[in-house]
């Protein structure tokens, strides 16, 4: 019997496990802490099997998720009743919901894990650098004449630094270091 | 008692036609353009201009009727940059280098406006589109709105309090922010303007053979004419002069609509191709720059400034050699 379940954890965090066994599973764990905490032995486990990298899942993962969804506030909206439905079986089929929810997110938060392994092991976390710059690029030699095709980035040509120069003032305000072939060096001071 | 009503009943309608006839883009934009010379004001300001953001201390100071713009660069290379008229100077401070040059077709580093507003009524709609704070200043948006597509978008962020620009941006056609330029932080001064401007930057210490434009006249004199213009656009400068670490002299023609800028560049092609790598004929960008390169002859025309593609190609093809390259 535990072997199975150990089993099932186990196809659990393999992302192997069915979706009508994985609320069985979701099911017993509930009620069973040791299951729990197996869950994230075998998942930490596995983790550090496939990667270098460990993130602890927490082990009422599921059942904080089930406690959020059920102190979520009623809303009262003008809503159709189903009519053919009891209310302990409407009861019934809303726990269900609210399992379905929180297994999925459990599988989901399984499967972005095994995801994020998947990724080439050089760097499981990879930087996220946000940095305001326009969306045109940099001047490239281009075919056509449509601008919005025409946009790749290689470096500025001196030539066409120069130009930008004479142009407008930008090059005083960009920290350009290597400019003045247009104005000429007037002076060096000396201390 | 019936005239006492009636004096109060001016009095009220008075209040509501002042109520109703808010200051317009246009006044907003000459009351900045005054309060911009006549303000003695400091604050940090960010670029973002061709593709770089660079964030910068910023010194206005009035002086002997001159206004005096200085930047100082937060990050490297450190350099601290005066105009004082139409000069600049650049001061790179770790190898004590300074450049000078003149620039008699620009007047700020934050915003140029024209002062002759009416002269755009035929390329730009003026209108207040709201109020924002920007730098904790509460400020009215001005757009300024290209009638046709030969030029960008433009919106000025004005102070409230004091009519000085917080924020200046130029949007493509689509919407999409190209520059930049806005305060995070700004005071405006009351202690003399002498006290307020500390400059490091030394007078040149050998004759100032400072880049002045040889000729800057006429563009008669040019190798080139530009036989098509965008409606609003007129030639505003003329150089001939070397741009590049050689003797050889470039024609160089500033076109303006008042806000948008282009710039019309005629040399002698180069035998070797492979030096400083040109780029080739066609359209180039970088942030809000376009340019389209053309070969004329034995002569390289560049065309480029803050417009759309379109423009610097309707502006390119409409060149003509009017005598050999200098």
């Amino acid at each position: 019997m535990y072997d199975e379940i150990n089993q099932n954890i186990s196809r659990l965090v393999d992302g192997d496990l069915g979706h009508v066994e994985t609320l069985d599973l979701l099911k017993k764990m509930q009620s069973d802490d040791a299951l729990k905490h197996k869950m994230s032995r075998y998942h930490a486990i596995s983790q550090a099997l496939k990667t270098d990298q460990y993130y602890q899942v927490s082990t009422d993962f599921s059942h904080k998720i089930f406690q959020a969804i059920q102190q979520e506030p009623a809303y009262l909206l003008p809503q159709l009743k189903p009519q053919n439905l009891t209310p302990p079986l409407q009861d019934k089929t809303s726990r269900r919901k609210l399992y379905a929810v929180a297994a999925s997110s459990l599988v989901a938060a399984v499967l972005v894990g095994q995801g994020l392994r998947e990724k080439p092991s050089r760097n499981t976390f990879e930087t996220v650098s946000a940095s305001a710059v326009p969306q045109q690029s940099l001047p490239t030699a281009l075919a056509q004449s449509n601008p919005a095709k025409q946009r790749k980035s290689p470096p500025l040509s001196a030539q066409f630094n120069d130009y930008l120069q004479a142009h407008n003032n930008s090059v005083y305000t960009n920290g350009e270091a290597n400019f003045h072939p247009y104005a000429k060096v007037a002076a060096y001071g000396r201390e | 008692m019936v005239q006492f009503l009636f004096a109060l009943l001016c009095v009220v309608m008075g209040t509501a036609t002042a109520v109703e006839n808010p200051l317009t883009a246009k006044q907003i934009l000459q009351k900045m353009t005054k309060a911009m010379e006549l303000s003695d004001y400091q604050g940090t300001v960010v670029f973002l201009k061709n593709d770089k953001l660079e964030a910068m201390k910023y010194f206005h100071t009035k002086a002997k009727d001159k206004g005096q713009e200085r930047l100082v660069s937060l990050n490297s290379p450190p350099r601290e940059i005066v105009r004082n008229s139409d000069e600049i100077k650049c001061l790179y401070k770790l190898t004590r280098q300074v450049i000078v040059e003149h620039r008699p077709y620009e007047h700020s580093f934050i915003v140029d406006v024209p002062k002759n507003l009416d002269a755009l009524d035929t390329s730009y709609d003026f209108e207040v589109i709201g109020e924002e704070d920007v730098a904790m200043m509460p400020s009215f948006v001005v757009n300024i709105k290209p009638k046709d597509d030969f030029r960008y978008i433009r919106k000025i962020w004005i102070a409230k309090e004091h009519f000085l620009p917080m924020k200046a941006a130029v949007y493509d056609l689509s919407g999409i922010v190209l520059e930049q330029v806005v305060f995070t932080e700004m005071q405006v001064n009351n202690k003399p303007a002498d006290q307020a401007t500390e400059t490091t930057l030394a007078e040149p210490t050998t004759p100032s053979n400072d880049g002045t434009p040889a000729s800057s006249d006429s563009s008669n004199q040019a190798a080139f004419e530009v036989t098509a213009l965008p409606p609003g656009f007129k030639q505003i400068f003329f150089s001939r002069k070397p741009l590049h670490q050689s003797d050889q002299p470039v024609d160089h023609v500033l076109l303006s609509d008042g806000f948008a800028s282009v710039s019309v560049y005629l040399e002698t092609k180069k035998a070797d191709s492979t030096r400083d790598s040109p780029l080739p004929e066609g359209i180039h960008s970088v942030g809000a720059i376009n340019s389209m390169i053309r070969i004329l002859a034995d002569s390289q025309l560049t065309v480029l400034g803050e417009v759309p593609a379109s423009t610097v190609k309707f502006i390119a093809e409409g060149v003509k050699l009017r005598h050999p390259a200098p």
